[in-house]
């Protein structure tokens, strides 16, 4: 029989390393951000549209995930990306139904690629250690459009964590 | 133990002024204390709440039955020292008994064959005894000694007859179920019931169950007597006490089909979920302050997945836990669990997948939590097989309780979850409980009206995938709309993978819950192809005066198709898989697809999302027949007009799809910005809050 070994975590949503923050390269204003107006402009007959044969009409974009946390180093760890998530003072009261992407970290190494819809900005990622007595720890990451050219030159998002 | 000084022949020094109960009651009602309390007690939950809180005597009274020829309990009064008669107001009235055992009496019940009162004590000066609660007889309230009790020596707490035998039964200090004939004044061992404590109550309910509370802890088991199999099985949570003792009507049925007020789970039935196989369930009757997350709703009885209000209804109340990590072999699964309140949760996950939650099973023991979020770690133990399976999650103010039965207070809450192998990574679209959507148009090779609501799909992915490449792919999805009259089927192809790639015959897919008559993956080609359904009008309907499936005002159904797909690798595939991988629509077989075709297309007829390559079933000629598609095979250009415009989109949210005929244009205004500037601007303009709500398909 396998007999429970349970425990709760009490340090629960701290923002172990650094709060918000964003990585990649800012390539130009955004006039039109995800919060669009109060007012509905006018409708427009679809027929009437004209758009260019490569656009894919995608409402999700591709971000990799480059993570190489030294915190992390030393522990059995797992890391999740979730979407939904609300700044709570220093913490973070994150909706874990809203993830993207979960895997266990190795050495504090993760890399991936995940797809995010457009109408998120900003992601966090979670760090959460297999020995209970360590706080979780907790990264935010914009990801809007305005920040989607890797330091390689190539259009793509990254996202990084060390 | 207490002894008479005195066996006085007359006291009736109690006026009570009161009448017979109504009727035969379900629930069970229990006396606790030494100066004694009545509590009305469903046994399904053992949630019980206080009826009167005093009797009318100043200590306790034992020994309790409910006597359905008159609809009066009767019970032994300590203080009294004689059997009372117990009125619908719950106050004792003393009879007039000669007490020729000089003794008082914590065994008792009585028969509802032969309208008698029988008490027992052990011991040679005391025994079985019988008090006749007949008016008519000329024994009435006399005390008749059967046997001594040290001839019949049971180590008993309470004793209860069976509804429709003669027969008494009562369960000893040691487990062992005794059938005690009350006549000859001799008691059989006839069984085990693997459960051993005093039971300071035993109750009957009309189909033969003996049901007995345990002092010590509250525990409600219940030995099914008509059955043969004698062993308790664990019922319930009640109420713990040193002084014990209940009655109820023998003849009622413990469960009342009209009460809503409990809550159930909804995992498959094997694991215990609903009421006729003892399910896990709790009561909400009394201002229940135990719940997980926002929410607990009440129900008279489980609906199982995929039945359950929580994939169907409005109010999902299954909202306290959500898993913060991957459920993975020789680790800990760390999920967060939000609570209302100080209370015990317990958890099991059914890590062997064998269908039921077994002690091996149980990942959480009574553990206290707070209220708010906390994260809960649960261990995962080593060589747990990869898969889908179930997790419950009960938190009450009891400790103690068990996978199945009944508990007084709280919430059961039930989750479908996958375990993944060691190393495994799982990526979510659009996440892990969201939803994305797939929208077409089936006028292809045609403009159509772009209502985009000839087919409307909700999906959700989900990637395993190890350093060497993909594991696994689930899909989970709901068939939301056809506006179509064209018989289409639905399919998804998984981009970079062959077929001889996938592991077949581990391939589960479900329609509604149920496994499908055909193979899924698509015998014959080359590429790996999914058919989640070969005709959608197969599992949906337009219902009275409606054209098509919930895409016409007014036409509103639940709705009437979900799928689940896990399609595991023979090894790991170096694929690229994203997003809702490749879902398209294509022709029934054999069915009619319109005046452009001189015969039925059938698979040859496909419709992608823009610039998505057909698979090889379709037929490569059809981009030369007349119409508005101005595919360029050479240049990867698919499925658009001469204006780039597609005929199927791909919309990461559960997206409210706009009502029949209803231009997306009109319906999402923001849309024409989003595609005039390439997905630039505007990239919300699918949200419902951008929408027009009026041209939307409201349901």
């Amino acid at each position: 029989m396998n007999k429970p070994i349970t425990a709760i975590s009490t340090m629960l949503f701290l923002v172990a390393c650094g709060g918000s923050g964003s990585e990649g390269l800012n390539t130009g204003t955004d006039s039109a951000a995800p919060s669009l107006g109060a007012a509905l402009p006018d409708a427009t007959d679809t027929k009437s549209l004209e758009v260019d044969k490569d656009f894919a009409f995608e409402t999700a974009r591709s971000i990799d995930v480059e993570f190489d946390i030294v915190a992390a180093q030393n522990d059995e760890a797992t890391v999740s990306i979730c979407t939904d998530y609300t700044p709570v003072g220093t913490e973070f009261d994150v909706d874990f139904d809203s993830c993207t992407l979960s895997g266990a970290l190795n050495n504090g190494i993760f890399s991936h690629t995940m797809d995010v819809t457009n109408d998120k900005e900003s992601v966090v990622g979670i760090v959460l250690f297999q020995d209970a007595e360590k706080a979780p720890m907790y990264k935010e990451f914009t990801v809007d459009e305005n920040q989607r050219t890797k330091s390689d030159g190539s259009s793509r998002h990254v996202i990084v964590w060390k | 133990m207490r002894y008479l000084l005195a066996a006085p022949a007359l006291l009736l020094a109690t006026s009570v002024s009161a009448d017979p109960f109504d009727e035969c009651p379900a629930k069970a009602f229990l006396t606790q204390g030494a100066v004694p309390s009545t509590y009305s007690m469903n046994l399904v939950t053992g949630d019980y709440q206080v009826l009167a809180p005093t009797m009318g005597v100043k200590q306790s009274i034992n020994g309790l039955g409910f006597n359905s020829k008159d609809n009066y309990v009767y019970g032994w009064s300590y203080q009294h020292q004689v059997p009372v008669r117990i009125h619908n107001n719950f106050k004792a009235e003393p009879l007039n008994v000669d007490n020729i055992a000089g003794v008082d009496f914590y065994v008792g019940d009585v028969s509802t064959n032969d309208n008698k009162y029988y008490v027992y004590r052990r011991g040679s000066t005391a025994g079985l005894y019988s008090i006749d609660l007949d008016p008519a007889s000329d024994q009435y309230l006399k005390m008749k000694r059967i046997v001594d009790g040290a001839k019949l020596d049971m180590a008993i707490a309470d004793m209860a007859f069976h509804p429709y035998s003669d027969l008494a039964y009562s369960v000893d200090h040691y487990g062992k179920l005794l059938e005690i004939d009350v006549h000859a004044g001799t008691a059989t061992k006839i069984g085990d019931v693997g459960v051993q404590a005093g039971f300071g109550a035993a109750y009957f309910d009309a189909s033969g169950n003996l049901y007995l509370s345990r002092n010590s802890d509250g525990a409600i088991f219940r030995v099914a007597i008509d059955s043969g199999n004698y062993k308790a099985e664990f019922f319930a949570k009640g109420p713990s006490s040193s002084l014990n003792d209940g009655f109820r009507c023998a003849q009622a049925p413990v469960i009342d089909a009209s009460d809503t007020n409990l809550d159930f789970g909804d995992a498959p039935d094997s694991y215990g979920t609903s009421m006729s196989n003892n399910g896990a369930r709790h009561g909400l009757s009394h201002r229940n302050e135990y719940y997980l997350g926002d929410y607990v709703d009440g129900e008279s009885d489980a609906s199982l997945d995929p039945l359950s209000d929580d994939n169907n209804g409005d109010k999902k109340d299954d909202d306290g836990v959500q898993f913060a990590t991957n459920i993975v072999e020789s680790s800990k699964a760390i999920a967060v669990v939000k609570a209302s309140t100080t209370g015990y949760l317990n958890a099991w996950i059914d890590v062997d997948r064998n269908g039921i939650f077994d002690n091996n099973d149980q990942v959480v023991k009574d553990l206290k939590i707070g209220s708010g979020k906390q994260y809960v770690y649960m261990p995962i133990p080593a060589g747990v097989k990869s898969g889908e399976t179930w997790a419950r999650f009960r938190f009450s103010g009891s400790d103690g309780i068990q996978a199945i039965g009944g508990a007084p207070n709280g919430e059961v809450e039930d989750y479908k979850v996958n375990i993944i192998e060691r190393e495994a990574t799982v990526t979510t679209y659009p996440s892990t409980k969201g939803w994305s959507t797939v929208a077409f148009e089936d006028n292809w090779p045609h403009e159509g009206d772009y209502d985009m609501n000839d087919l409307v799909v909700h999906m959700r992915t989900a990637v395993m995938t190890k350093s060497s490449g993909v594991t696994q792919v689930n899909m989970l999805g709901e068939i939301s709309a056809v506006g179509a009259s064209y018989h289409n089927g639905f399919a998804v192809r998984l981009p970079g993978i062959k077929r001889d790639q996938v592991d077949v015959d581990n391939i589960k897919y479900l329609i509604n819950g149920q496994p499908v008559d055909f193979q899924p993956l698509e015998a014959g080609r080359d590429e790996a192809i999914f058919i989640l359904t070969y005709n959608l009008w197969d599992y949906v309907g337009s219902g009275e005066l409606c054209k098509y499936y919930r895409t016409e005002a007014g036409c509103g159904s639940d709705i009437q198709m979900n799928f689940s797909a896990q399609i595991p690798m023979k090894e790991p595939v170096p694929a690229k898989l994203h997003g809702v991988f490749d879902p398209f629509l294509f022709a029934t077989p054999g069915a009619w697809h319109g005046g452009h075709f001189v015969t039925a297309p059938g698979r040859a007829y496909e419709v992608h999302m823009k610039n998505y390559a057909p698979t090889e079933a379709f037929d490569q000629s059809l981009f030369d027949e007349p119409g508005d598609d101005a595919s360029i095979p050479q240049r990867n250009y698919y499925f658009q007009t001469a204006k780039g415009m597609p005929w199927a989109l791909e919309i990461g949210t559960r997206w409210d799809h706009p009502q029949e005929y209803k231009d997306i244009g009109h319906a999402y205004p923001y849309f024409a910005g989003w595609a005039r500037t390439n997905g630039w601007f505007n990239r919300s303009w699918y949200l419902s809050q951008y929408a027009n709500v009026p041209l939307l398909f409201n349901d």
